[in-house]
């Protein structure tokens, strides 16, 4: 979906692109830790994530939450892109 | 700080992310197409009540039929304690629009039969009232 800021305006939106490919879930360490070393890159290791971590009090479950496989094994899911478009966005009304 | 001995979860009861059913966050519908292909298209989300309903655009290159099983996923944030959503797994059912939102789109009521939860704001350990 669109990257859109936490709190959107609800009349302009920004636009959307559908990729459609083939996907594979990658379970190897290799490809996960790379990932998420990106991912903390981009979400954690910025003004607007060091912001976020006002949550100090929710920071603190973060290594039992992911260590613990509540939600299964952690995954990459690789998509090889074969298409794609722009796709009409509904808007809400004025 | 002690090792925390309780499993650890974000999800809540759907009643804490209701203000995501009001049409603005994003908001995309799953499902599958005639040959089976799995599908997603952009929708706007209203409340009527306790129904879900979703509208497409008369553009949208595909749209479920009645009774075929979709999935509605509602979320906001960017930053990591700000993700939040809703999920809503069921199955489709042609709907007229709700008042408060376009008429010009194709409302479909997700009837549900699995709903999830979830703030990433609220991680806390399990049983954790607060």
């Amino acid at each position: 979906m669109s990257p859109c800021s936490s709190r959107l305006n609800t009349t302009a939106r920004a636009p959307l692109v559908r990729i459609t490919g083939t996907a594979t879930v990658r379970t190897d360490r290799a490809v996960t830790r790379t990932y998420l070393r990106a991912d903390a890159r981009k979400y954690m290791l910025t003004p607007g994530g060091f912001a976020n971590f006002r949550h100090l009090r929710q920071a603190r479950h973060m290594p039992a939450y992911f260590g613990s496989g509540e939600k299964g094994r952690s995954c990459v899911i690789e998509v090889l892109p074969a298409h794609a478009e722009f796709v009409a966005t509904p808007r809400q009304p004025a | 700080m002690g090792r925390s001995r309780r499993p650890v979860t974000r999800d809540v009861d759907p009643v804490e992310v209701e203000d995501l059913r009001r049409g603005t966050a994003r908001a995309a519908l799953g499902f599958t197409t005639a040959d089976g292909t799995p599908t997603v298209e952009p929708v706007l989300v209203a409340a009527d009540g306790d129904r879900h309903l979703a509208g497409l655009t008369a553009a949208a290159s595909n749209r479920p039929h009645d009774g075929q099983e979709v999935v509605l996923l509602v979320d906001e944030g960017i930053w990591f304690f700000d993700l939040r959503a809703l999920s809503v797994r069921g199955h489709a059912r042609s709907a007229s629009a709700p008042r408060v939102a376009g008429a010009d789109l194709d409302w479909i009521e997700v009837v549900p039969t699995r709903t999830v939860a979830w703030d990433y704001g609220r991680l806390r350990e399990a049983d954790d009232a607060t």
